[in-house]
């Protein structure tokens, strides 16, 4: 980044907690190991009274042998009020950057690094919101991210592969998401904190980044920026969302009333194109660069279901109504390739940068149709099956 | 297993955690310190807090004394609106009732008939 020691921005890193004793440990874990050779991060969990008996002593005793300081408030006050102490704790110790994270996330090492390298970019930045698998309408889809994205190596590894396909670009969305969301501290002296009316919490962050956007901020996600989160369960668990649901209708009509915009730029967003090409390009990047640096599989005329336990990637092609195509496949993510050249096997080569360590024929008749390949310098298995092709 | 493989090109995680833990000093005056100063922040907020959803209830509670103000001026307006409506009706029944209304039904009838004979 550049910034000499003194000039390097100081980070309040808040992680609100309220029980959790499976999902805490190794956010709290994967927190303590941020990359701060740019910025000074100082990390600060928020135990909201998490009434699990013993729960909040064990994590005291984690937050004191990992060096994260901890504050346990005396009652509950509900997601909107232990956030602002988070807000307020960064305003008040002459912090440059707030960021507020969810306590069952895994944190890709140098996330701070860059939502805080973003968040410079641009004076008109109100807010930059992380990239994961389970950030409401903007996740990166994964088939089985619970089995797959709980390994901090792999969210490590994920963040560094997609680094370089979107370096410091921010991507304006329609509203922010706390899940781990890095706010400049002078632009929440100018917003103000939490609206407490969101009682014990949801949309807080909606009504929030939307108060910063009418004061002329942009609502951004930084999509290099990439975390592992878990979501939702822990809400059912302490009575915050109803069993099915996934929001408060209440808080929701708070924000419909204050912005009755809202819901429309939402739905011209989902329909802008942007989250799909955004999604896309990440796939792309994650399941070739899955496939260059661990090798891959090619399987011909074999319908992708799940990964049968492979750790290599797998490009598998297919004939669909249109002609041929191709997805790539690598732990949970899957991308469609693209399919040009003349040549098959020989344009996959290309795009991945390796050849593959096995072609599995489930279907010989797909590549002779016109397929242009010659398979003589592969090794190419048959496979035989029920059903090879549907 | 490739789970090992991921931990190239990245900076080792545990030297990261102790460097933290040095940093940050003896655990039990940083806890302390974190409280007080928390609890500071904590209780002061808490009043503010307090003080907004006072002036949000008093700001409420008149806009209610207002609307229920409009709610019974409304509900006066339609209880008036429905006696007219029930004396139009009356008036409009016993119009229908006159002697004079039937023989103009029937005249009107019969020149109807006749019409159709043409």
């Amino acid at each position: 980044m550049g910034w000499s020691s003194e000039l390097a921005p100081r980070v309040l890193f808040a992680i609100t907690v309220f029980n959790g004793p499976e999902v805490v440990p190794p956010c709290l874990r994967s927190a303590a190991g941020f990359v701060d050779d740019s910025c000074a991060i100082d990390i600060l969990v928020l135990d909201d009274a998490s009434p699990l008996p013993g729960f909040s002593d064990d994590l005291r005793v984690l937050c004191s042998e990992l060096g994260v300081e901890y504050y346990r408030s005396p009652r509950n006050l509900g997601v909107p009020r232990n956030v602002n102490l988070g807000l307020l704790r960064a305003v008040r110790g002459g912090y440059d950057y707030v960021v507020i994270a969810n306590s069952d996330v895994i944190f890709s090492q140098r996330v701070v690094e860059q939502l805080v390298r973003v968040c410079s970019s641009d004076d008109s930045i109100g807010s930059v919101t992380a990239w994961s698998n389970n950030v409401s309408i903007y996740s990166l889809p994964n088939a089985e991210p619970d089995g797959h994205l709980p390994d901090q190596r792999f969210v490590d590894w994920i963040a560094e592969a997609i680094r370089p396909e979107f370096g410091d670009e921010a991507v304006d969305i329609p509203a922010g998401i706390s899940f781990c969301i890095c706010i400049p501290t002078h632009v929440v002296r100018k917003v103000g904190l939490m609206d407490p009316v969101f009682g014990r919490g949801y949309s807080e962050e909606t009504d929030w980044t939307l108060r910063s956007k009418s004061l002329g901020y942009r609502i951004t996600l930084s999509p290099s920026a990439f975390a592992y989160h878990r979501g939702g369960g822990s809400n059912v668990a302490a009575g915050l969302v109803q069993q099915g649901h996934s929001a408060v209708p209440a808080n929701e009509r708070i924000v419909d009333m204050r912005y009755p915009r809202f819901r429309s730029e939402v739905l011209a967003y989902q329909h802008s194109g942007i989250p799909e090409a955004l999604t896309q390009r990440a796939l792309r990047r994650i399941t070739l660069e899955g496939a260059r640096a661990y090798g891959y599989e090619v399987t011909v005329g074999h319908l992708r279901g799940p990964e049968a336990g492979s750790e290599l990637a797998r490009i598998s092609i297919e004939r669909d109504e249109h002609g041929l195509v191709a997805f790539a496949v690598f732990k949970g993510f899957t991308a469609e390739l693209d399919l040009s050249a003349d040549d098959v096997i020989t344009s996959l080569i290309a795009q991945v940068g390796r050849e593959p360590t096995v072609i599995r024929m489930f279907d010989r008749r797909i590549l002779r149709r016109g397929a242009g390949t010659t398979l003589d310098s592969y090794r190419v298995v048959s496979e035989v099956c029920y059903p090879p092709t549907v | 297993m490739i789970a090992d493989d991921f931990d190239a090109g990245v900076a080792p995680r545990q030297a990261i955690v102790a460097k933290r833990r040095k940093a940050t000093g003896a655990p039990p005056d940083g806890i302390a310190d974190t409280a007080s100063l928390m609890d500071a922040l904590s209780l002061e907020q808490a009043l503010k807090d307090v003080d907004i959803a006072n002036a949000r209830v008093l700001d409420l509670t008149q806009r209610l004394i207002a609307a229920q103000q409009q709610t019974i001026d409304l509900q006066r307006a339609m209880s008036r609106l429905e006696t007219k409506l029930a004396e139009q009706l009356a008036r409009y029944q016993n119009l229908r009732n006159s002697r004079a209304y039937r023989i103009a039904n029937r005249y009107w009838r019969i020149l109807a008939v006749l019409r159709g004979l043409e």
